[in-house]
């Protein structure tokens, strides 16, 4: 009887002894208290006994470790679809620059490629890759200036709120000759005008139409000294040379990278 | 020959002015448009203190105010900050639109005359070594 007492005694004191162990090792792997198993003191004689397993005896369940939170959901792709409006005046650019006529199809298919080649560095440097040219408008606005032109166009083709379909984006393609005036974008703007008559100066005309472009994801223009000291697309001297942002632009463009989003 | 070598530089100097110049003072950039507002918006900045920029804007309503670099003007920082390009100014309501007015004339010209000076510098280089300059 007597030995009964102190094998229960005995059973006791290491279920007591157990139960602190295994508490404070809950704590000190998570940090905070987590979870407390409660253990079933009440079959002393199967404990006693042996017949509990291990982990039965030290009142254990599988620790759930906290692993490395899960990376951010990626954001779904942001399609950017893209009216390109070409005006008479880029036909005739090109007419002039070829030597020959052209038609309306062949305009169109510059105007894609101005498109490809303006949109291939947001994605090789931002990742901005799902520009999409889903149509091609064709028009002939009259004499005007650049910055009326574009407001005539968006007037003209009910854009962006009555236009048939959904488009992020207007790039109107234009040959205007406007004093010396190459292009008009709004800072975080929704469309811009580009003239193709850069194109006499020597300059690949995707270059404007990235500039261009890059306004509307806030980057500001480079020029005086300012623009003689930036390599950067943004910068009026060298923007014939180069297709690169310098760091100023490439973390203006990187915060605003889903501005079409 | 000290003639020739004389005109080009007098040539390239003045291009790489009238470039300089060009830019600087006819350059393009941040350009303003301000439209007169008939009633009054639902959002708008009240200006109390407009830069003379935005005063020369909306004092001639539909023409083009060129500020030039963007860090001459603050109203693009403020039209950010807002949401909105619709100001309020002495009790007068206005939509001005910020854009970028893109100018590359002068900035080309003043890209050649320094591809010009290059090429010139090393012409001369070669002549002075050969003697003949």
């Amino acid at each position: 009887m007597a030995n009964q007492k102190l094998t229960v005694m005995k059973g006791l004191l290491l279920a007591v002894v157990l139960m602190l162990v295994v508490a404070s090792r809950v704590t000190r792997v998570s940090g905070v208290p987590q979870e407390v198993v409660e253990c079933d003191l009440s079959d002393f004689a199967a404990f006693a006994n042996e017949t509990m397993s291990m982990e039965e005896r030290l009142c254990l369940e599988p620790l759930r470790i906290p692993g490395p939170p899960p990376p951010p959901p990626t954001p779904p792709a942001e399609n950017i679809y893209v009216l390109i409006v070409v005006d008479d005046t880029m036909k005739w650019v090109r007419e002039f620059m070829l030597g020959r006529s052209c038609p309306w199809t062949e305009i169109e298919e510059w105007a894609h490629t101005i498109f490809e080649r303006g949109v291939e560095q947001f994605e090789n440097d931002f990742g901005i890759g799902n520009f999409y040219h889903v149509e091609t408008e064709f028009w002939v606005p009259g004499t005007m200036g650049l910055q009326d032109e574009l407001h005539k166009a968006q007037t003209t083709f009910n854009w962006p709120d009555a236009y048939p379909a959904h488009y992020d984006c207007m790039v109107i393609m234009s040959g205007n000759i406007d004093g010396n005036k190459v292009g008009y974008a709004q800072k975080f703007g929704y469309a811009f005008i580009m003239s193709v008559k850069a194109a006499f100066l020597g300059m690949p005309v995707w270059h404007v139409f990235q500039h261009e472009a890059s306004h509307l994801y806030g980057a500001e223009d480079h020029k005086g000294l300012d623009g003689w000291t930036t390599w950067c697309i943004m910068s009026y001297t060298w923007l014939p040379l180069t297709r690169s942002w310098c760091g100023r632009c490439t973390d203006i463009i990187s915060a605003n990278k889903h501005h079409f989003g | 020959m000290k003639t020739w070598v004389l005109a080009v530089a007098a040539v390239l100097s003045v291009t790489t002015t009238v470039g300089v110049v060009g830019e600087c003072f006819f350059g393009g950039g941040m350009t303003l448009v301000a439209e007169k507002l008939t009633e009054k918006p639902d959002v708008y900045i009240p200006l109390t203190e407009p830069d003379h920029y935005v005063l020369q804007a909306v004092s001639n309503p539909g023409e083009e105010v060129v500020v030039g670099a963007w860090g001459n003007s603050e109203f693009d920082e403020m039209v950010e900050t807002y949401g909105t390009d619709n100001v309020e100014i002495n009790g007068n309501y206005y939509e001005i639109q910020v854009y970028s007015m893109e100018i590359f004339f002068w900035g080309t010209l003043l890209l050649l005359s320094l591809g010009g000076w290059v090429v010139f510098g090393i012409i001369a280089v070669a002549l002075v070594v050969k003697g003949i300059l």
